[in-house]
């Protein structure tokens, strides 16, 4: 069952256009000329019940803004939206009741109280019934850890116990679909997974739907199926990991450390060739080429003393579907 | 309801969170009820009596003028608090979270508002003994006269909230309202008469700004306690002050569903 459908969205932007310097922002105030940006540029997709999507992007691709018109804070310039049957912006207050949003850069918990005091008025404006209440909060401190610091003002929470605290609060109403919004920004190794733990297993008890931007492709290794990639408000990719993988991730490097660096180094079906001193990285594509022919035509003509292989990762795979991405746009 | 009222609460904890910073404050304002005091009495140097109006009851008028000031506009005299709120959040794109509750915008931010309030009421008593004390402050002639003081002044929040909550929505437009709101502080000032009574306007001045919301604010309220407006007149100064409420109330709706479209919020 789809949750989520969007059909051919726009939202356009008009911003005035700024003139550099000192001379350039007096005239800024007198001109009328503005650009638009097409921030979300005819995006059509739909999301099951129960699935994680990574909605992955470079910054200023029109991930937030999609979010934010499925919140409905946001009106889109043209298309349709519908969340659950409903229309975000039409039914404003209904839609807000059944999703839980997470902005990683801002935070919805009140600033100068101990965390209770949010997750208390949460539970009122969502009218969210005491047992339920009490055994969330119980399953967060089981899974997140809130415990520690329920009672110690927000402000004074480290950034991994402020966005835990985020993520409880978004949850606390048992939402059918939770945006996450880059939630492990500038978090450590540690809380990221714990962060990811924790949504894997909402996500298998609750068969709660989520949306995640994320810029760590890790979060996306770990949690998402399906990847849909924007850039310039187009969505340039949406299918499995495994899907891309077979399609950009054949590149691999080849890593030789040399017995004495050799003048010049030459080898058949290289993409690309860096020589420093003794160690040598080679590209090279694996559908066309196998590893031990390269391997072997460089053992022949130089001496070897060690070397390794290594697989694009899925970043790398991600940098070439976003250059391609332009690519495709300076054709048309 | 329930979760507006919550959110007011939780709104008047959030002001007590920061207590040291209250004793300052305290010191201030009594600083400025001096330089208010030193001004009238220069004015008042050669008359007891300037439109009939005793310096006794000019210093009454001010300084409860000026605890008024506190208590509606939270940070102090004349201080636009809301629309300066709400720009510095439009600006860093926090709004955001508050528009996102499952609540209405416009009583969700009159919930915090009124928090707000009420530790100000609070905080507003102790200061309104001391300068009773010091500046010899006259109580109202009679429990008649306080209740209709008290009804007028509730009016005035009112009012108060609803051009700050239209100045604030300015800033989903244009993103800053420091301009707009130090404007609006101005004609408040001005027109309101928390500064200088009206009755020291010309005539004709006085008749026309007495039709204004600005006036209801301060001067209404302010003339009922010092007894300057009597019960007749008083009455009719508190329907129109009610009359103001309706029209602010449908236009800041108006106000509300058009500049919710406007909304731009870049990144994260």
């Amino acid at each position: 069952m789809q949750v989520i459908k969007i059909d051919n969205l726009y939202k356009t932007f008009k911003t005035y256009k700024r003139k550099k310097g000192f001379i350039g922002s007096i005239q800024t105030l007198f001109t009328k000329e503005y650009t638009t940006i097409n921030a979300v540029d005819g995006v059509s997709f739909g999301i099951d019940q129960g699935e994680i999507v990574g909605y992955v992007g470079p910054n200023g691709a029109g991930k937030s803004t999609t979010i934010k018109m499925l919140t409905g804070i946001l009106y889109p310039t043209s298309g349709v939206i519908e969340v659950g049957c409903l229309v975000p912006t039409k039914d404003r207050k209904q839609n807000l009741m059944h999703i839980g949003v997470v902005f990683g850069q801002r935070t919805q918990l009140w600033w100068d109280l101990p965390l209770i005091e949010s997750f208390e008025l949460l539970r009122h404006i969502y009218r969210v019934p005491e047992k339920i209440y009490r055994d969330n909060i119980a399953l967060f401190a089981e899974l997140l850890d809130i415990d520690e610091f329920i009672n110690t003002p927000v402000r004074l929470l480290s950034l991994g116990q402020r966005m835990r605290g985020d993520i409880a609060a978004s949850l606390l109403h048992n939402p059918d679909i939770l945006y996450l919004d880059e939630p492990t920004i500038g978090l450590d190794v540690v809380v990221k997974e714990r962060i990811r733990q924790f949504i894997k297993e909402i996500n298998i008890e609750r068969k709660t739907t989520v949306i995640l931007t994320t810029h760590d492709l890790l979060d996306i290794e770990a949690l998402c199926s399906r990847i849909m990639i924007i850039d310039h408000g187009k969505v340039i990719y949406d299918g499995s990991i495994d899907e891309i993988r077979r399609r950009f991730g054949t590149e691999s490097t080849l890593l030789i450390d040399f017995k004495e660096p050799p003048d010049q180094l030459e080898v058949n079906g290289a993409l690309e060739i860096q020589l420093e001193g003794i160690r040598a990285s080679i590209k090279f594509d694996r559908k066309r080429f196998a590893a031990s022919d390269l391997i072997s035509e460089i053992a022949g003509k130089y001496p070897v003393l060690d070397l390794t292989i290594e697989d694009i990762s899925l970043d790398g795979i991600i940098r070439d579907v976003y250059q391609e991405g332009k690519l495709h746009e300076s054709v048309s | 309801m329930r979760a507006y009222l919550e959110i007011c609460k939780k709104s008047f904890q959030e002001r007590m969170a920061y207590r040291g910073e209250l004793l300052i404050r305290f010191v201030g304002i009594f600083m400025s009820f001096y330089l208010l005091y030193m001004f009238w009495k220069a004015l008042y140097a050669n008359s007891t009596d300037v439109q009939g109006i005793s310096f006794h009851s000019m210093i009454t008028y001010t300084i409860m003028s000026a605890i008024m000031g506190g208590i509606l506009n939270i940070f102090g005299i004349l201080n636009v608090y809301l629309a300066y709120w709400m720009a510095s959040r439009v600006r860093t794109g926090e709004v955001v979270m508050d528009m996102m509750k499952p609540t209405d915008f416009q009583f969700y931010l009159f919930s915090h508002s009124f928090g707000r309030l009420l530790f100000n009421v609070i905080f507003s008593v102790p200061i309104f003994i001391l300068a009773a004390f010091i500046f010899k402050i006259s109580l109202p002639n009679s429990s008649g006269v306080l209740a209709l003081f008290l009804v007028s002044v509730s009016m005035s929040y009112l009012l108060t909230f609803l051009i700050d909550f239209m100045v604030s929505l300015i800033s989903f437009w244009t993103t800053q309202t420091q301009g707009v709101g130090g404007f609006t502080r101005l004609i408040i000032a001005l027109l309101s008469g928390a500064f200088i009574p009206l009755w020291f306007f010309p005539e004709w001045a006085r008749n026309v700004l007495s039709y204004f919301p600005f006036a209801s604010i301060y001067h209404v309220p302010l003339s009922i306690y010092i007894g300057k407006m009597k019960s007749i007149e008083g009455f009719r100064a508190i329907s129109l002050q009610i009359v103001w409420i309706g029209v602010l109330f449908a236009a800041s709706r108006l106000l509300w569903l058009k500049s919710r479209r406007k909304l731009m919020t870049h990144g994260g």
